[in-house]
């Protein structure tokens, strides 16, 4: 595919980054101006993994779209399940259980943990460490293998539905996880000697891609990215949902707004997620995992508008009933994705193109979830 | 009279001198490709296993007994594979760049002594010889960046270029302070001198520093992490060597092992006496006993355990950005180096050394 | 800033402009041509402003257009939705937000991309998606592509 429009000058020196690169995790295309290593100026061209899913829900159901959010932020499948669920469970009023409030919190702060995992294996990779790749692997393997018992799947999940669960969850499904938590916390430690203090680094992303907080504002930036430059944008204290209000967590914020930053927010994430799981595990009572729900499900006209804070950022459902349907009249998906590139042209003005690199790692783009 | 002819034929091949030198070079030229190429065999089994053993994996151990055969299985699928020339491709450059690489490499072999008096060339100026011969594999590097038409190799060569002239000089100024110490460039003679003691425990901190800094400097000469910036896989795809493929590439990739096995011997027996055996001062009974270790695996051993430290901090330590790695030589190892230099000369001057 | 009081100030300052309480959210419905002063209003001149612009999309209705703009107050913690109304559905247009939230800019080029709502003022308006040779708009409601489209 061409690019559309020329917004860079053809005389200019480009470098196309992507479609097929190895660090832009997926089909990102960058169009990138430089002057020997200098990066000028920064065009993402978008749209090599577009499906128009909003357009395919507006011809399914309100019990099958869902299934398509999985494939958006397949590192977030859970908590995209989550939303869509929850803008559903609102608009009926519909009051789920606790059982099921709490699995699926316990599973979103997993899926959080394994997504976490996977952006630290890659942000190593693309410095140039190749180890850590394996060591977050090792661990995130082990959180899809519980993923794998408690629904079959292992990356696109659909176990979260409007009124509870798919499933009841198998027999020893907390106990698994303590174990699991209990490994996981000694080789959390592993990161920090690994990676967080090397001073190579640390030279590579201290001062990189700085983003102010006001900046982040500007350009919608959610999740990790808006926290590590000073702003307080977690859902999950803000709209809390779920058992996020009744949990003793700590939203992670820094003032410092480069790559390392990012880092941080996300390694410290890490923990408070561990501590968060920590509270979950014992408490998880008996009950139904279902809601009663209609199998046809028709909401009421108007419109719902439900965010959550997935592993990257704020992510948010909108959906337009006519009252009359059984499928969605327009669905929009608010993506932490698109708004987080946004800033990306803006953050690597004047940089190195080792550092568009890095500053993409920490950004931790998923595309089908910018692309849609 | 006919029975007599072998034995003519030998006489004559045995006596005449130019004979003589052509079969000593072709002699040569076979033990150094085979050197080569088993070499190269070698060290990419070596990485691949010590890359392992860091990443909690098993490494290559299907193809032979423990995974032996896996780099000749690699090396023949490369060899058999459809040598890809890019369209708008400088055709001859493109085809000399790999070549002039590894001529480059294998050159630097002529000085290195592998035992005692097994050395293909005993040079007087080895150690000007070696990084001298070495360095002209940055013109393939440019050429085949060049040649490529690609935009990432040419940014790849570039930084490649900019990276291997400045880091010359502190390999440069570190072998010197070995030179300063012993009076000469002749490898035999340095390995000699260090018959009581390697240079690295005879010659104080000063010549721990020269040994460190030769190991950043000379990893940064043969572009391996954390200095790989010219094929920085993450943001230049491959960098100089993105449209090589097949035995071309082959050549690049045995280039860089061949270039590190030299580095490292070079490091082995500048610092820790390559095939000289372990000798302590007048601990006669102690020398005696290492004396029956042959030389040759002295040689060997001390090399790999070089090798082994550049590939411990390949699979640890991220890449560094451009920069940073020009900061690096021209703001810290130059200076540190030259004034290292200075100080070697006064031990050397004042005879502090043991 | 409780959601009456603005109500009472916007029936000043915007007396065009209707309140809706289908959703969760306070829902505010307007001209197209005057959405923009609207929301410039909310950011600026309204205290404590409405800083964050958290969703931008679009719906496509039988007879007219709609851009959804959902609004939030960090301060106050009040979230608004602010549809802007498009009669003209052949050749849509408003004005862009990018000069307010350059976060927009993205989000409006994907509206023009599947919705073909034209947003003055954009620093740069391109078919960020589908590319220029895609014909049609995917998301309007009377699109039709017999191969690629999903029915039930």
């Amino acid at each position: 595919m061409q690019p559309t429009v020329e917004v860079l000058n053809e005389r200019d020196y480009i470098l196309n980054v992507g479609p097929q690169h190895p660090s832009t995790h997926g089909v990102l295309h960058l169009r990138i101006k430089i002057e020997g290593e200098t990066i000028l100026d920064v065009e993402p061209v978008l749209g090599y993994i577009h499906r128009s899913i909003e357009k395919m829900s507006e011809a399914l159901t309100y019990r099958q779209f869902i299934q398509m959010t999985s494939r958006m932020d397949y590192l977030s499948a859970h908590m995209n399940n989550l939303a869509c669920a929850l803008a559903i469970e609102n608009a009926l009023q519909v009051e789920v259980p606790d059982k099921v409030k709490y699995i699926r919190t316990i599973l979103c702060e997993l899926t959080r943990l394994a997504s976490h995992q996977l952006w630290w294996a890659a942000n190593g990779l693309d410095l140039g460490a190749v180890t850590p790749f394996f060591l977050a692997f090792r661990d995130r393997e082990a959180i899809t293998d519980i993923f794998e018992e408690v629904c079959g799947s292992r990356l696109t999940m659909n176990y979260i539905v409007p009124g509870g669960l798919m499933e009841d969850v198998p027999e020893g499904f907390a106990d698994k996880i303590k174990t699991y938590l209990d490994t996981f916390e000694r080789t959390l430690s592993e990161y920090d000697q690994l990676l967080t203090g090397n001073e190579i680094f640390r030279g590579r992303n201290i001062g990189v891609g700085v983003l102010t907080k006001e900046e982040a504002l500007a350009y919608g930036c959610t999740g990790p990215v808006a926290r590590a430059s000073g702003l307080s944008c977690d859902v999950r204290k803000w709209f809390p949902y779920e058992m996020y209000d009744k949990l003793s967590f700590e939203e992670i914020i820094l003032t410092e707004g480069d790559s390392y930053a990012r880092y941080k927010v996300r390694i410290a994430e890490m923990y408070q997620s561990i501590k968060i799981l920590r509270q979950l595990l014992d408490g998880i009572p008996e009950g139904d995992f279902q809601a009663k729900v209609k199998k046809i499900i028709k909401l009421p006209a108007g419109e719902f508008y439900q965010r959550v804070e997935t592993a990257r950022g704020e992510f948010g459902v909108y959906i337009v009933s006519d009252g009359k349907s059984s499928s969605p009249y327009r669905i929009k998906f608010r993506s932490p994705g698109l708004s987080n590139l946004a800033a990306l042209p803006f953050m690597t003005k004047g940089a190195k193109i080792g550092d568009l690199i890095a500053v993409m790692a920490s950004l931790d783009l998923v595309i089908p979830d910018i692309d849609r | 009279m006919l029975h007599i002819l072998p034995l003519l034929f030998f006489q004559y091949f045995t006596t005449n001198p130019e004979l003589i030198l052509v079969l000593k070079v072709v002699l040569s030229i076979v033990a150094v490709i085979s050197l080569v190429a088993v070499l190269g065999l070698f060290l990419i089994y070596m990485e691949r296993k010590v890359a392992a053993a860091m990443q909690l994996r098993l490494g290559p151990n299907r193809v032979g007994y423990i995974g032996t055969l896996q780099t000749m299985a690699d090396t023949l699928k490369l060899l058999t594979k459809e040598g890809f020339t890019p369209g708008e491709s400088d055709k001859f450059m493109f085809f000399l760049a790999p070549v002039i690489v590894i001529t480059s490499a294998v050159l630097a072999f002529a000085p290195i002594p592998f035992a005692k008096g097994y050395q293909f060339w005993n040079l007087e100026i080895g150690v000007f010889y070696v990084p001298a011969v070495a360095s002209i594999s940055v013109i393939g590097v440019l050429m085949g960046g060049w040649a490529s038409n690609n935009k990432y190799s040419l940014i790849g060569a570039m930084r490649s270029g900019a990276q291997i002239v400045s880091y010359e000089l502190s390999v440069g100024l570190s072998l010197v302070s070995i030179v300063v110490l012993t009076g000469s460039m002749n490898f035999t003679t340095i390995i000699m001198s260090q018959e009581n003691g390697w240079w690295i425990f005879k010659g104080h901190i000063p010549v721990v520093i020269s040994f460190v800094i030769f190991l950043i400097a000379s990893t940064a000469e043969i572009n391996r992490t954390p200095f790989d910036l010219s094929e920085a896989e993450s943001e230049l795809t491959a960098g100089f060597h993105t449209e090589y493929s097949g035995i071309q590439l082959a050549m690049f990739l045995l280039a860089e092992y061949v270039n590190m096995f030299v580095i490292s011997a070079v490091a082995a027996t500048l610092y820790f006496g390559g095939w000289m055996p372990l000798h302590i001062g007048h601990w006669e009974a102690f020398n005696h006993i290492m004396n029956f270790i042959p030389g040759v695996i002295w040689f060997v051993g001390k090399t790999l355990f070089v090798i082994f430290i550049i590939m411990w901090f390949r699979w640890t330590f991220p890449r560094l950005r451009i920069d940073q790695l020009l900061n690096l030589e021209w703001k810290y190892l130059m200076p540190i180096s030259l004034v290292n230099l200075l100080l070697v000369t006064i031990i050397t001057l004042m005879g502090w050394h043991f | 800033m409780q959601i009456e009081e603005l109500k009472i100030k916007l029936a000043d300052a915007f007396p065009q402009c209707t309140f809706e309480e289908k959703s969760n959210m306070t829902t505010i419905l307007i001209n197209a041509s005057d959405a923009y002063a609207l929301i410039k209003y909310l950011k600026t001149e309204v205290n404590p402003g409405f800083d964050t612009l958290s969703c931008l999309t679009a719906i496509d209705w039988p007879d007219y257009m709609e851009v959804v703009y959902i609004l939030f107050s960090r301060e106050s913690k009040t979230q608004l939705i602010i549809k802007s109304k498009i009669s003209d559905r052949n050749s849509p247009e408003t004005k862009s937000i990018c000069d307010l939230w350059p976060g927009a800019e993205l989000l409006e080029c994907e509206i023009f991309d599947l919705f073909g709502i034209n947003f003055t003022n954009h620093p740069l308006l391109r078919r960020v998606f589908l590319g220029e040779e895609w014909i049609g708009y995917p998301l309007r409601k009377d699109y039709v592509d017999e191969i690629n489209m999903i029915t039930l």
